[in-house]
């Protein structure tokens, strides 16, 4: 009796991770699979059968899989060099603009699309310059279509290849490009053949982050795409148009290909991470002496550093616009606090500032219960199966945030108990359940990396120091792995406040979310107030990065829309 | 300074390399030998691997000359002095294969694929590591991965050698062996060496000569014996092997270690130009002390107690406590205790003792100024 009770309370927190994963994250996108296979209560395959028949739908498909390989190509082309340049050499002014070259990554996904808007969009700031200088009659460019999409998502994703080609160069043992050097080898050679060969990992796993964000994009297309279909935006309009086997098969279509390419990548990456062999030094910082290249290498670093800020310069420069004062003119003139202020007393603002609090507060919540649960499983217990529950808790990270809102829309549709099915669409619970679901692989990264670090000799060191096993939570457990925990907590916090992939298919309005507001307000032409929202969101997120930066800073890199 | 002589192949003339107001290396000035295995000795921040990082062309110097086979190389790009050399992390590249590896110099040199097959097979033969051609860098031990450095950088037949503390990251018994065959090896070939180490034992072990360095600067160069038998400083003398270190003062015939106790310099060093009453430093190797018996030595004894014995094979280390000597601050160890090596059957622990210089003994006296 006393022993079957013991082991209930040892499995207690087993069933609970288990019973949320099946049925939060596993069951709702099994859910979808079988949707799709499933029309008017008989099996069939017309779903997929319209889907490849339809010109349409191919090119939504083609359309997300080479925008995806373009964004990597291009990010990779500006990321990678600005590493080189802010790692490698030494000029003045070079830290801190290799530290605002990171700052994109502090962006949620919308606001930087939308600052993008003010800059190049048809009546930007940039785009009515070079209008007015040359004299035409009208804007010399439209951003819209896939040329549009790639230049935003190169702008925001090449943060990707800087930090981690930044982070791969000064873990490179120094010795051994002057091992090549020693050994006979010109600086190219030396470039080719050990440097690059050696960064292959870095840039391995940016390659896939902005493969796997690229896939999953939804604002840049749903913005800047005009006619230009991608899957994403293809489910939304077949959602939205009622057409739901279609939206269901798109949903699969996108998922299966993201997971796909997932799965090839990582298995190219494989057996290429090169832990340091022996002890390094890394390469020291060269200072630039050369006198044209004193000129040369910081105006590259700083003007590119420059241009790249200039769209989250613009949305600060337009969270103060006067309401309807910028309208013809270059530059607005009118300036003003109105758009701040109205946050706080305009019902229409504050009511989705309000929202999103309440909603990412909950999510977050469930986020850290849940996840320092899994952790724990995963990590201290090593519980059998645990391959399988880290699958699970990553699942959400692999998914686009489209697939995920559907996969929830269409499960908790209904009102069927028995399926685990209850009525949540239409309610203010949706959202924080899809925000729930969707962070959960950061904040279980985060706690996995805390426990990790955990030496849990120091448990047993505490007990048989006499400590019972509340103290030894209390004292030793709590201290050292909550600060981690937390910031992964944090971190959620605001990707949830900034959250638009889902939310966008979910929400209704009386919970209307920050980003679906913004968006609102975009439509409405008040670009200060959304601007002003947009601000916000981007300090919270940097407050947060500042706070608990060191902690969650590979977790950041999951983060997408 | 002196001309280039017959069998000098390294000349390394005045050079200075500062980091903004600090020398790494100071006036440093060195020939080496064709042949010679040259070790450049001294505690950690001495300026002994930028030293050698100036002989291979990673660091320029700001000041002197380098010269190599009597060529100014001074200008001239590691690629270009085609150095090989052997890194304290031995900078393997992880992405090739101990192959890939040994043949990455070959490869910059543009040999053909049968050259530099055989060459690789030649190399990992000297370290013994045929049967590993193919395997990862990664999976191998650290005592393998350093035999595969050293392979990389014989492969390109280098007309120099320079390895940086290519040892130390090596557990003990595995320092010692791959010490031995460091040695066997580089004499086999004929390599002229330069190697850079903390570790006076090692330097011991395989060098013909040693240069001793301090804050950028040589002390002493000479053959291991010569630095044991005749340090040219304190610093030398203390940093080379063990040493007790006294105050004393200049006496006629010796130095007053303490009231009446007068030690005689022995040995054949030319006597010491000093007054008497200088007071000076006074460097006693452990083995040149003795306990003394009766009353032969009454003169020169002094009393103290046994704290000690370290068993070290043939012979013991007493550690004995004194109060009538007065130590130095820079000694080795505790500045009342005096080391002495005795056989086994000397005195226990705990046993008043007298100690005293054996006949043969050499002090090293070294004036407070430094000199001696």
């Amino acid at each position: 009796m006393s022993q079957g009770y013991a082991s209930i309370r040892r499995a207690w927190p087993l069933i609970v991770v288990v019973g949320v994963l099946l049925w939060a994250v596993l069951y709702p996108h099994l859910f979808v699979l079988g949707e799709s296979i499933w029309i008017a209560g008989e099996p069939s395959l017309d779903g997929y059968r319209q889907f490849f028949a339809s010109r349409a739908e191919l090119e939504a498909l083609w359309g997300s899989l080479w925008i995806s390989a373009g964004s990597v190509l291009l990010s990779a082309l500006i990321g990678v060099p600005l590493a080189f340049l802010f790692t490698r050499f030494e000029f003045p002014g070079r830290a801190l603009f290799g530290a605002l070259a990171a700052l994109p990554v502090l962006l949620p996904p919308l606001v930087g699309v939308i600052s993008f808007l003010f800059l190049y969009g048809e009546s930007g700031i940039v785009t009515r310059t070079i209008q007015m200088a040359l004299g035409l009659e009208s804007p010399p460019w439209r951003l819209v279509g896939g040329g549009a999409i790639l230049l935003v998502h190169a702008y925001s994703m090449y943060v990707y290849f800087y930090l981690l080609t930044a982070a791969g160069l000064s873990r490179l043992d120094a010795s051994a490009a002057e091992a090549a050097e020693s050994l006979g080898a010109s600086r190219l050679r030396i470039f080719f053949r050990v440097t690059l060969p050696m960064l292959a990992p870095a840039l391995g796993a940016a390659s896939v982050l902005v493969f796997m964000t690229s896939m999953a994009s939804f604002s840049a297309p749903y913005i800047f795409g005009g006619g230009f279909r991608v899957l994403t935006t293809q489910i939304f309009t077949s959602k939205v148009n009622g057409e739901l086997t279609l939206a269901m098969v798109e949903t699969v279509v996108l998922a299966s290909a993201s997971l796909l390419f997932l799965g090839v990548l990582r298995r190219f990456e494989r057996g290429r991470e090169f832990a340091a062999v022996g002890k390094g030094v890394s390469a020291p910082r060269r200072q630039v002496t050369s006198a044209w290249a004193r000129r040369v290498i910081p105006t590259i670093g700083v003007g590119a550093v420059g241009t790249l800020l200039l769209p989250h310069l613009t949305l600060i420069l337009v969270s103060f616009v006067t309401e309807g004062t910028w309208t013809t003119q270059l530059l607005p003139s009118e300036f003003t606090l109105a758009n701040y202020r109205e946050l706080f007393t305009s019902a229409q603002l504050w009511t989705p500032i309000a929202n999103s609090l309440q909603m990412a507060s909950l999510a977050t919540a469930a986020n850290l219960v849940f996840c320092f649960l899994a952790a724990y499983l995963i990590v201290r217990r090593r519980s059998p199966g645990r391959g399988a529950l880290v699958f699970l808790t990553m699942l959400p990270w692999a998914l686009p945030g489209t697939v995920i809102a559907m996969a929830l829309a269409t499960t908790f549709s209904v009102n069927q108990p028995w399926f685990g099915r209850v009525v949540l669409v239409g309610t203010f619970w949706i959202l924080p359940l899809a925000y729930f679901v969707r962070n959960i692989p950061l904040v279980a990264q985060a706690a996995m990396a805390s426990f990790r670090q955990y030496d849990f000799a120091l448990e047993e060191a505490a007990h048989g120091l006499g400590a019972g096993w509340f103290t030894t939570m209390r004292r030793v457990a709590a201290p050292l792995v909550l600060p981690g925990l937390a910031a992964g907590g944090l971190l959620a916090f605001v990707t949830a406040l900034g959250e638009f992939v889902s939310s966008i298919l979910l929400y209704t309005y009386r919970s209307r979310p920050i980003s679906v507001e913004i968006l609102s307000q975009l439509r409405a032409f008040d670009f200060g107030a959304a601007a002003a929202l947009g601000v916000v969101l981007a300090v919270l997120m940097t407050l947060v990065f500042a706070l608990g930066g060191r902690w969650v800073r590979g977790a950041t890199l999951g983060q997408r829309g | 300074m002196s001309e280039v002589g017959g069998g000098t192949i390294l000349h390394v003339e005045e050079v200075t390399r500062s980091f903004g107001a600090v020398s790494a290396v100071d006036r440093l000035t060195l020939s080496i030998e064709t042949g010679e295995f040259i070790t450049l000795l001294g505690p950690s921040g001495c300026g002994k691997t930028t030293a050698l990082r100036l002989i291979a062309g990673f660091e320029r110097p700001n000041r002197g000359v380098i010269r190599f086979a009597g060529q100014d190389v001074t200008e001239r790009t590691p690629q270009q002095r085609g150095f090989g050399m052997v890194f304290q992390s031995y900078a393997l590249f992880p992405h090739l294969n101990v192959f890939e590896n040994i043949a990455f110099g070959l490869r910059a040199r543009r040999l053909g694929m049968d050259e530099i097959r055989k060459r690789v097979s030649a190399a990992l033969e000297i370290v013994d590591l045929a049967p590993y051609a193919d395997r990862a860098v990664q999976a191998l031990s650290g005592g393998q991965q350093q035999r595969v450095a050293l392979a990389r950088a014989l492969a390109i037949e280098p007309p120099l050698l320079l390895l940086d503390e290519p040892l130390s990251n090596l557990d003990q018994a595995l320092r010692v062996q791959t010490r031995n065959d460091l040695r066997r090896l580089v004499k086999e070939l004929g390599i002229t060496a330069v190697f850079v180490t903390h570790d006076q034992e090692e330097a011991f072990d395989l060098s013909d000569r040693i240069a001793v360095m301090q804050a950028g600067r040589i002390h002493q160069i000479g053959s291991p014996r010569h630095l044991y038998e005749n340090p040219a400083d304190r610093f030398v003398a203390g940093f080379v092997g063990r040493a007790n270190v006294f105050r004393g003062r200049i006496a006629p015939g010796g130095v007053r270690m303490s009231g009446e106790v007068v030690w005689r310099i022995g040995g054949d060093r030319p006597s010491i130009r000093a007054e008497p009453g200088q007071s000076c430093s006074v460097l006693v190797r452990p083995e040149d002390l003795r306990f003394g018996e009766g009353e032969e030595i009454s003169e020169t004894a002094i009393d103290g107690v046994v704290r000690d014995r370290r068993f070290r094979g043939g012979s013991v280390l007493y550690r004995v406590e004194t109060s009538s000597l007065e130590g130095e601050p820079g000694g080795e160890g505790d500045d009342s205790v005096i080391e002495i090596i005795g056989s086994a059957e000397g005195p226990a622990v705990g046993s008043r003792v007298r100690i005293a210089p054996s006949e043969t003994a050499r002090l090293h006296v070294f004036l407070e100024e430094g000199g001696s």
